[in-house]
C-alpha cells in the first residue's frame, strides 16, 4: 500500500507550510519530464526549420519570388531562307493553328462531362448511395450529348484541314499511340531514376507526362477564313480546342516553271520547240522542313526551362514548338529559331517589363533556285536523260530503266555551290513502290552523301600531281603498249587494248592527248612513278577522304550526312606495302580504281581547285559561311604553276572537242555521230569517267522481291566532270560534276546531262551574252 | 485510509478541503499572457493576407477571453462533477455528426469531412469540446486512483480517450484524433503510471496502427506517402497531393531567418497560392513574415503556456486540478507541434489549427477556454488539508 500522505521524511509534516523548499516530488519530476519532452520536440522542429530557411532558404526564396511576377511570352518568327538572288525559299507566314486538348483526343472529356452531369443531376448524397450499375447507367444516358460535341470538333477539323473524317481519326489514333509510347518510355526512365535514388519500388507514382496534359496542335496552318468556325467552337468549349495566332512555314518559290530549249539534247530527244517544264519541291533535299512536334531529344538539347535550375532559355523548346527537320532547316535551327519576347508583369507593383522577341536570323543559300529547278528537271524522273537510252549501250540494264543521278555546279572563284541536285528525291519516294525505294534509295542526297569510285575523272588530278613532282613535262612522251606491266597482258590494261577495238594501243602520247584519249597506260606510268605515298598524299590534298563542310549541317563545321569518300590511309598503305601490293595499288589508283571513292561534290571541288591554281576553298551552300577544307595537311593552298593548269585544261578541252576525245561524240547504232557539247560560245573542258561499280541489288527477274544475292553485276557508273566558261574568258568559271549511277559510258550518258546543265547555266545568265 | 494530519482554525471554518479566497500571484498568468500574445500574433498574421478578417477575429478573441473568464470562475470541484455529463453531451454531438441524412444546413460538410454543427450564428466543432471533455473526464477518473499503476488499470482511462478519438477519426479528422494520444499519455504519466506500462501500450498501439494502415482512407495514406516523399526531397507529388505541403515548406524557407516583412509576405503568400494560409497554414505565414526568429518566438510562447500549466499543476494540491492543468497544457502544446510539424513537412497534412493563432472561432474560443480552465485551477488556494496525490514509490526500486 503506497503512503497516502505524500513525501516521506521531514518535509511531509511541513507540507502545510508551503514556503519551505523541498526536493521535487515524483509528480513534479514527471512534470519536468513532460516539459523537457515539449522542449525536445521544439528543438527537433528547429532543425527542420533551419534546414528549410537557412540551408535551402535561398532556393525557396527565389521560387517564392518567381511567382510574384508573371510572364507572357511573345512569339517570335523563324528566319527566312533565301537563295543567292534573295528569293525566299522558306519563310514564316501569319496564320492560325488549331490545338486540341489531350482530353479531347482521348475522348475522356466526354466521359468526364457525363460523370459530372450525372453527379449534378442526382444530388451528391443520392449519388453516393447509388449502386455502381445505376451510376453507370446514369452516366451512359448523359454521354451521347458530350460525344456529339467531340464529334462536332472532329468534323470541323476535318473540314478546316480538307481531310476526310476517317483521316482525322487515323491521325488521332497515331497520336494517341505515340503519346502512350512516349509516356511508357518516360515512366520507365523516371522509375529507374527513382529506384536508383531511393531504392524502393512501391512509392513511385507515374504522373501524366506533359503531352498528356496540354494541348496538341492538330492543324498548324489555317487561314482566318477556315479558322472561323473553329474559333467559334473554341470560344464555347475552351477546354477542348484553341485557335491561336501562329506563324507557319511556307515554302514559296519552290514551285518553278520555265521553258527549256530542246535543241541541245541528243538527237532522238531533240526538238525545235520550247518545252515548258514545271518543278515542284525545288531544293527540297537542301531546305528540309519543319515539324510541329517537339521530341524529347529537342527538349534535352535545349529546354525552354531547365528542369534542374529552372532558368529560362527563350530560344529553348516548349511543347508545340516548331523544330527544323532535315536539311538547312535542321542544320541552321538555332540560327533560324529566334527567341521569344517576354512581358514580365510584377504582381505586387504592376510594373511591366518588356523584352521584345528576337527574330530568327535569315540564311542565304549559295544556291540559285531557278538553276536548281532546271537541273532537277534535267535529271528528274521525267527528264529522260537519266533513263537508259539505246545509244548508252548499257551492258547490263534494259532501255528505259530509270537511273539515279546527281549534279553539282560550283562557282569556281568563290567555291559557292550554285546548284546541287540528286535524283530520285524524297518527294519522288511518294510515288514509288517499296521495291523501287529499296532499289533506288530516294532519301540519299547523292551529290554529297554517297561516295563512288572516281574512275577516269581522277586522271587530271594524277597528271597535276605528276607534273608538280616533276615526273613528266607537258611534252613528255610515254608509250601505251596496251598494258602496263611488261609480260602481263591481262592486268592493268588500257581500255582500248581489247578485242572489241582489235587490241589497239595508243602508242606514244604526251600529257594533253593522254588526258583527252583517257589513255590508261599513260596514267599507270604516272602513278607508278609517283608511288603510293605521293599519290595518296596528293589525292588527300585534293580532299579525297575528307567530308566537306558545306554548311548544310549548320554554322559550325558539322558535316551532317556528307560522305568523306575513301583513300587508303597510312595504316592501309603500310599494309599494302608490306604485302608488296603497294605498286599495283598505286597503278590502279592512277585510273581511279581500287580503294578510292568520292562524291560528285568532291569531284567538282577538286577540278575547281586546279582551275584556281591550287587555292583550296571548301565548297559552301551558305553565303557568308566558309568551312575549312579537308585534306589540307600542310595548311591549305599549293601553288600550281600556269603550265600545269594549262596542260590539264588543254587536255580536258581536247577531250570534248576533238573527235577522238572521249567526251566529244555520241555514236548512234545507225553509225551517225552527234556532238555531246553543243552550247555555242561556251568553252568546255571536261573529263569523262566510266568507273567499275559494285553490283546493284535489284529485282532482276521482275518477281517483285529482291532475293538475297539477286543483283546485276559488271555495271559502270557514268561520270562527267568539267569546268566551263565563256569562250572569251581567261579561265573557266563553273565546275560541273555529273554522276549517273550504273549509267555506263561517261561520255555518252553523263556528257549529255552536263551539256544540258551548261545550257541551263546559259539560260539563267551565268554563261553567254557577255556584258563586254 | 487515514487523512493527512494537520489541523488549524481553518479546518473549523470548514475550509479543510476547499479554501475560500483566491491566490492572485500564480503561474496561470504565464498561460494567460502567452495566450494573449499568441492571439495578437495571430491577428497580425491573419492581417498579412486577410486584413478584412481581423475585425471578426478580434470579436472572437473577445468572446474567447470572456469564455475563459467564465470557466475560470467555478471551483474545480464543480467541473469535476460536470465532467461525466459533459463528456456524454460531447459524445452525443460527435455521434450526431455521423448520422447519415442530417441536412447540410445543420451538419455542414467541408472538403468531405463532417466536423461542424451549425448552431445559428456560427459553426461549432464538437471535436474541440471533446478535447476538454476528455481531459476533464480522465482527470476526474484518475484523481483518487492508483490502479493505473497496473497494466489493466490503464484500460479504462485509455478508453476514455479512445472513444471520442474513434468518433473523430470517423469524421474524418485524423489530426484532432491524434491529439488525444499525447494528452492521455501525459496525464497518465503525470498521474504516476509506470513508464514501462506506457511503453507497452505504445508498442501495442503502434502494432495495431500498422495493422490498421490498410484501413486508412486512400487520401490519408497518400498524404503520409506524400509527406515522406517530400521530406526526402522527392518532388513527385508536388503538383497534386503534396502540393500544400510543398508550398508551405517553400514559403517557410522563403522567410529565411528574419522574414520578408508584411508587404512581401502578403504577396508571396497570395501568389504562391498556399491553401488555408489564414487557417491551418498560419504558421507558414509567421515564418514567411517573421522568419525563423518569429517561429521560435511563437514556439517559446507555447513553451510558456506549457510551463505555466505544468507549474500550476505542480503547486496545485487538488489531484483533479493537477491533471486538468497537465492535460490542457499538453493538449495545447501537442496541437501546436502537430500543426507546425505539418507546416514544415515533418508530419502528414491534416486539418488542424494552430491554437490562438489560426483564424476561426471554434479553435480560438476552445483554446481560450482551456487557458481559462488552467487559470481557474491556478487561482485556487491550496486546501489546508490535502492528501498527496500521485506519489508512489520510485518505479526503479520496485521494478
Amino acid at each position: 500500500m503506497p503512503p497516502l500522505e505524500g513525501v516521506k521524511g521531514p518535509t511531509a509534516r511541513a507540507g502545510m507550510t508551503t514556503t519551505r523548499r523541498r526536493a521535487p516530488i515524483m509528480f513534479q519530476r514527471r512534470l519536468i519530464v513532460i516539459m523537457l519532452t515539449g522542449v525536445l520536440a521544439c528543438l527537433l522542429m528547429t532543425f527542420q526549420l533551419v534546414r528549410l530557411a537557412v540551408l535551402e532558404g535561398g532556393a525557396h526564396r527565389a521560387e517564392a519570388e518567381s511567382r510574384l511576377q508573371f510572364q507572357e511570352w511573345i512569339p517570335t518568327w523563324r528566319g527566312t531562307i533565301h537563295d543567292r538572288h534573295g528569293r525566299a525559299l522558306a519563310r514564316d507566314e501569319p496564320g492560325y493553328e488549331i490545338a486540341v486538348s489531350w482530353r479531347a483526343i482521348t475522348g475522356t472529356w466526354a466521359e468526364y462531362m457525363a460523370i459530372k452531369q450525372a453527379r449534378e443531376a442526382s444530388e451528391a448524397s443520392t449519388w453516393d448511395s447509388l449502386s455502381p450499375e445505376a451510376r453507370e447507367a446514369l452516366i451512359a444516358s448523359k454521354l451521347p450529348r458530350w460525344k456529339a460535341v467531340e464529334q462536332e470538333l472532329w468534323e470541323l477539323i476535318a473540314e478546316a484541314s480538307d481531310r476526310h473524317i476517317d483521316d482525322v481519326d487515323r491521325s488521332l489514333d497515331e497520336r494517341r499511340a505515340k503519346v502512350q509510347h512516349m509516356a511508357a518510355v518516360v515512366w520507365e526512365r523516371q522509375q529507374q531514376r527513382h529506384e536508383a535514388r531511393y531504392g524502393d519500388h512501391g512509392t513511385f507514382k507515374a504522373r501524366p507526362i506533359a503531352e498528356q496534359r496540354g494541348f496538341h496542335v492538330v492543324i498548324p496552318d489555317v487561314t482566318d477564313q477556315r479558322a472561323l468556325p473553329l474559333q467559334k467552337f473554341a470560344e464555347q468549349w475552351p477546354e477542348l480546342a484553341r485557335v491561336r495566332y501562329a506563324r507557319h512555314r511556307e515554302y514559296p518559290n519552290t514551285v518553278m516553271e520555265f521553258s527549256t530549249d530542246q535543241s541541245h539534247r541528243p538527237r532522238p530527244m531533240r526538238s525545235r520547240r520550247l518545252q515548258v517544264s514545271r518543278v515542284e519541291n525545288v531544293a527540297d533535299q537542301l531546305l528540309g522542313t519543319v515539324r510541329y512536334d517537339v521530341w524529347a531529344e529537342d527538349m534535352n538539347r535545349r529546354p525552354f526551362r531547365d528542369p534542374e535550375t529552372g532558368t529560362i532559355d527563350r530560344g529553348g523548346y516548349r511543347q508545340m514548338d516548331r523544330v527544323g527537320a532535315r536539311g538547312i532547316e535542321k542544320g541552321w535551327e538555332d540560327h533560324l529559331r529566334g527567341e521569344l519576347g517576354v512581358i514580365t508583369t510584377s504582381r505586387t507593383t504592376g510594373a511591366i517589363d518588356r523584352e521584345p522577341p528576337v527574330p530568327g536570323r535569315d540564311v542565304m543559300l549559295s544556291i540559285d533556285a531557278a538553276l536548281q529547278a532546271r537541273i532537277e528537271s534535267i535529271i528528274g524522273e521525267r527528264g529522260g536523260l537519266t533513263h537508259v537510252q539505246p545509244w548508252h549501250q548499257n551492258s547490263g540494264l534494259p532501255v528505259g530503266e530509270p537511273l539515279a543521278s546527281a549534279v553539282v555546279v560550283l562557282d569556281i572563284p568563290t567555291g559557292e555551290i550554285l546548284a546541287m541536285a540528286s535524283s530520285p528525291t524524297p518527294s519522288d519516294a511518294n510515288e514509288m513502290t517499296d521495291l523501287q525505294k529499296q532499289e533506288r534509295s530516294p532519301w540519299v542526297n547523292r551529290a554529297l552523301a554517297a561516295a563512288y569510285p572516281p574512275g577516269s575523272i581522277i586522271k587530271p588530278l594524277v597528271l597535276t600531281a605528276a607534273m608538280m613532282e616533276d615526273l613528266v613535262g607537258p611534252e613528255t612522251q610515254l608509250e601505251c603498249r596496251g598494258h602496263h606491266f611488261p609480260g602481263q597482258e591481262t592486268v592493268a590494261r588500257c581500255w582500248i587494248y581489247r578485242k572489241r577495238y582489235g587490241m589497239a594501243t595508243h602508242g606514244f602520247l604526251a600529257a594533253r592527248e593522254a588526258l583527252a584519249r583517257s589513255c590508261n597506260c599513260y596514267f599507270y606510268e604516272l602513278a607508278d612513278r609517283l608511288g603510293l605515298e605521293r599519290l595518296a598524299e596528293w589525292l588527300d590534298w585534293f580532299g579525297m577522304g575528307h567530308s566537306i563542310p558545306t554548311g548544310l549541317g549548320g554554322p559550325e563545321d558539322i558535316v551532317l550526312e556528307a560522305a568523306a569518300g575513301s583513300l587508303p590511309d597510312d595504316e592501309a598503305r603500310s599494309q599494302l606495302a608490306s604485302k608488296g601490293e603497294g605498286r599495283f595499288e598505286s597503278v590502279m589508283m592512277g585510273i581511279g580504281q581500287g580503294r578510292l571513292t568520292w562524291t560528285p561534290l568532291h569531284a567538282a571541288d577538286a577540278f575547281a581547285t586546279i582551275v584556281r591554281g591550287g587555292k583550296r576553298l571548301a565548297p559552301t551552300l551558305i553565303r557568308g559561311h566558309r568551312g575549312t577544307p579537308g585534306g589540307t595537311s600542310e595548311d591549305g593552298d599549293r601553288w600550281l604553276p600556269p603550265v600545269v593548269v594549262e596542260t590539264v585544261l588543254d587536255g580536258m578541252a581536247l577531250g570534248v572537242t576533238e573527235p577522238w576525245g572521249t567526251g566529244s561524240r555520241i555514236k548512234y547504232s545507225d553509225g551517225d555521230y552527234d556532238s555531246i557539247f553543243t552550247v555555242p560560245e561556251v568553252s568546255v573542258m571536261g573529263k569523262t569517267g566510266t568507273a567499275q561499280a559494285p553490283p546493284w541489288s535489284r529485282d532482276v527477274n521482275d518477281d517483285g522481291v529482291i532475293a538475297p544475292g539477286e543483283r546485276t553485276r559488271d555495271l559502270e557508273h557514268a561520270w562527267f566532270v568539267g569546268v566551263v566558261g565563256n569562250e572569251w574568258d581567261d579561265l573557266p568559271r563553273y565546275a560541273i560534276a555529273v554522276l549517273v549511277e550504273y549509267g555506263g559510258s561517261g561520255g555518252k550518258v553523263a556528257g549529255p546531262v552536263a551539256n544540258q546543265v551548261i545550257e541551263s547555266l546559259r539560260a539563267e545568265g551565268y554563261l553567254g551574252e557577255s556584258p563586254r | 485510509m487515514t487523512m493527512s494530519t494537520g489541523y488549524s482554525a481553518a479546518v473549523h471554518r470548514g475550509e479543510a478541503r476547499h479554501r475560500r479566497g483566491l491566490r492572485w500571484l500564480t503561474p496561470g498568468w504565464l498561460c494567460v499572457l502567452a495566450a494573449l500574445s499568441l492571439s495578437l500574433l495571430g491577428l497580425a498574421a491573419i492581417g498579412t493576407t486577410h486584413p478584412e478578417m481581423v475585425a471578426k477575429q478580434m470579436v472572437l478573441l473577445g468572446l474567447g477571453i470572456l469564455a475563459a473568464m467564465v470557466v475560470a470562475v467555478p471551483h474545480m470541484r464543480w467541473l469535476q462533477l460536470l465532467s461525466l455529463p459533459f463528456m456524454i453531451l460531447v459524445l452525443l454531438m460527435l455521434l450526431f455528426l455521423l448520422i447519415p441524412g442530417v441536412p447540410d444546413q445543420i451538419v455542414h460538410p467541408r472538403n468531405g469531412a463532417r466536423r461542424w454543427i451549425n448552431i445559428g450564428f456560427t459553426d461549432m466543432q464538437p471535436s474541440e469540446l471533446a478535447k476538454i471533455a476528455t481531459v476533464l473526464l480522465i482527470a476526474s477518473w484518475l484523481r483518487f486512483r492508483e490502479n493505473h499503476r497496473s497494466l489493466p488499470g490503464l484500460i479504462r482511462p485509455l478508453l476514455m480517450a479512445l472513444v471520442p478519438m474513434g468518433l473523430i477519426l470517423l469524421q474524418p479528422d485524423l489530426g484532432t484524433a491524434l491529439l488525444f494520444l499525447p494528452v492521455c499519455f501525459a496525464m497518465l504519466f503525470a498521474a504516476g503510471a509506470r513508464p514501462r506500462h506506457l511503453l507497452i501500450v505504445v508498442l501495442l498501439g503502434a502494432m495495431a496502427g500498422a495493422a490498421m494502415t490498410p484501413m486508412l482512407r486512400p487520401h490519408q495514406r497518400d498524404r503520409i506517402e506524400a509527406m515522406w516523399a517530400q521530406f526526402r526531397g522527392d518532388d513527385q507529388f508536388e503538383n497534386d497531393i503534396g502540393y500544400q505541403g510543398a508550398r508551405s515548406m517553400m514559403l517557410v524557407g522563403a522567410g529565411g531567418v528574419t522574414g520578408v516583412g508584411r508587404e512581401t509576405a502578403g504577396s508571396m503568400l497570395k501568389w504562391n497560392h498556399l491553401p488555408e494560409e489564414h487557417n491551418d497554414m498560419i504558421f507558414a505565414v509567421i515564418c514567411t513574415r517573421w522568419g525563423i526568429l518569429g517561429a521560435i518566438a511563437t514556439w517559446c510562447l507555447y513553451g510558456l503556456i506549457l510551463l505555466g500549466g505544468l507549474m500550476t499543476a505542480a503547486i496545485c494540491r487538488d489531484p483533479f486540478g493537477r491533471l486538468v492543468a497537465v492535460g490542457l497544457a499538453v493538449a495545447l502544446l501537442a496541437q501546436m507541434v502537430i500543426n507546425t510539424g505539418m507546416t514544415i513537412g515533418l508530419m502528414p497534412i491534416t486539418g488542424m489549427t494552430l491554437p490562438f493563432v489560426s483564424y476561426g472561432g471554434s479553435s480560438l474560443v476552445t483554446a481560450w477556454i482551456m487557458i481559462g480552465l488552467i487559470f481557474g485551477v491556478s487561482l485556487r488556494r491550496p486546501p489546508l488539508l490535502w492528501r498527496h496525490s500521485f506519489e508512489f514509490d520510485d518505479e526503479e526500486s520496485k521494478a
